[in-house]
């Protein structure tokens, strides 16, 4: 890897790692959806500048280059993240639909008790 | 984990064979019916006067809701659209809550008619089974699907069939009768929001309550107003495809 690769993806995750550490701080995002964002932030740069551990793990499996590997690496962590999202999306929809049963149930509940004092202070009325 | 049956020997030989604190619950999920809805709930309130009928209105942008209060049903609205078995879902809760003893579901669109709904409640209040599911192709009425939907029906009927072991003809019949028990068991996240049909089958079985099909007349709804319309049976398929094994993989207990 060139130097200018190096301080390319080291831009790159310092700039992915700012962006998330705002989107916290702003409470845009919450601290438990952003961990493998910031670990990619971090560990990008921290790779490219120490690349032997890396290095290490492409000789060992056989891949052409450092390049690849992140690449490979980058995949897997955008596939964990869309199903880790996936998985939360499914969770809420469970909840939305809990919530939207109760609020329908709530509701109903309402009106009748309205219906039941609007007749009592009609009977009241006309008695 | 079925519960026990009421003795079928024990029931009272009256014409509804039910308790005075019996209560039934007519259930009827409704999106945007606001022109078939209220004949339906008219019939019904002539026909069994002793029903109470819930509407469970899904998120309707027509009158759908005030149409059914005014006809005298309890209106349960959603929020926004939540899917079928959602709204199928909220009258369980309703009827749960307010402990009644059986209830009915059937369409707000005038497929089911509503003469036909104490012959799945006989079955029920004799105490043979859980479920009474209204099946249109045992004899009862002429009703003929489209040649594909046909198809569809006859292959998820065999799937059911091989999974429960039991005779199903209809398997994606919204008109059904439910004893208490199973109403607390549907509480569960399990219960699909869209589509509750040949997967719940399979998750009733196993959970060991008893099921039977009931012979039922049913009319054609309007085919643009259908659940299966458009890429709907595609979703359908897929979906069937994923469920149905997780369904016989569960232990059928409640998670």
């Amino acid at each position: 890897m060139s130097d200018g690769h190096r301080l390319t993806v080291v831009l790159l995750g310092l700039l992915l790692a700012a962006t998330v550490l705002h989107l916290i701080r702003q409470r845009r995002l919450r601290e438990e959806l952003a961990w493998v964002w910031l670990a990619w932030g971090v560990g990008a740069p921290l790779l490219a500048m120490w690349p032997t551990p890396l290095m290490a793990v492409v000789r060992w499996t056989g891949l052409a280059s450092g390049g690849v590997m992140l690449t490979l690496l980058a995949v897997g962590a955008l596939s964990g993240v869309g199903l880790l999202l996936s998985v939360r999306v499914s969770a809420q929809a469970q909840q939305i639909q809990a919530l939207c049963q109760e609020v329908a149930l709530l509701r109903q509940r309402q009106e009748a008790q309205e219906d039941t004092r609007g007749g009592a202070s009609g009977a009241q009325r006309t008695g | 984990m079925g519960a026990p049956l009421g003795d079928p020997a024990g029931s009272p030989s009256t014409d509804r064979h039910t308790r005075p604190d019996e209560r039934e619950l007519v259930i009827i999920p409704a999106l945007n019916e606001a022109r078939a809805l209220p004949p339906v709930l008219r019939e019904l309130r002539t026909l069994h006067p002793e029903l109470d009928v819930c509407v469970v209105d899904d998120g309707s942008r027509d009158e759908t809701a005030h149409l059914a209060r005014a006809q005298g049903a309890i209106v349960l609205s959603h929020p926004f659209n939540l899917g079928y078995g959602a709204a199928l879902q909220t009258g369980y809760r309703y009827a749960v809550r307010q402990g009644y003893e059986r209830v009915v579901t059937m369409d707000g669109d005038g497929q089911h008619p509503p003469e036909e709904v104490s012959r799945l409640l006989e079955v029920l209040r004799r105490g043979e089974v859980h479920v009474a599911l209204g099946s249109r192709f045992l004899g009862r009425g002429d009703y003929q699907p489209p040649v594909l939907r046909a198809v569809g029906m006859r292959l998820f009927a065999a799937i059911a069939r091989a999974a429960t072991g039991q005779a199903i003809t209809d398997p994606t019949t919204g008109f059904q009768a439910l004893s208490a028990e199973v109403l607390a068991y549907y509480l569960h996240d399990f219960y699909p929001h869209d589509y509750p049909d040949v997967e719940v089958l399979i998750r009733l079985h196993r959970a060991g309550f008893r099921f039977k099909e009931v012979p039922v007349r049913m009319l054609p709804g309007d085919p643009r107003r259908s659940m299966h319309r458009g890429l709907r049976p595609v979703y359908y398929v897929y979906k069937n495809a994923v469920s149905i094994p997780m369904a016989l993989l569960s232990s059928g207990r409640a998670p």
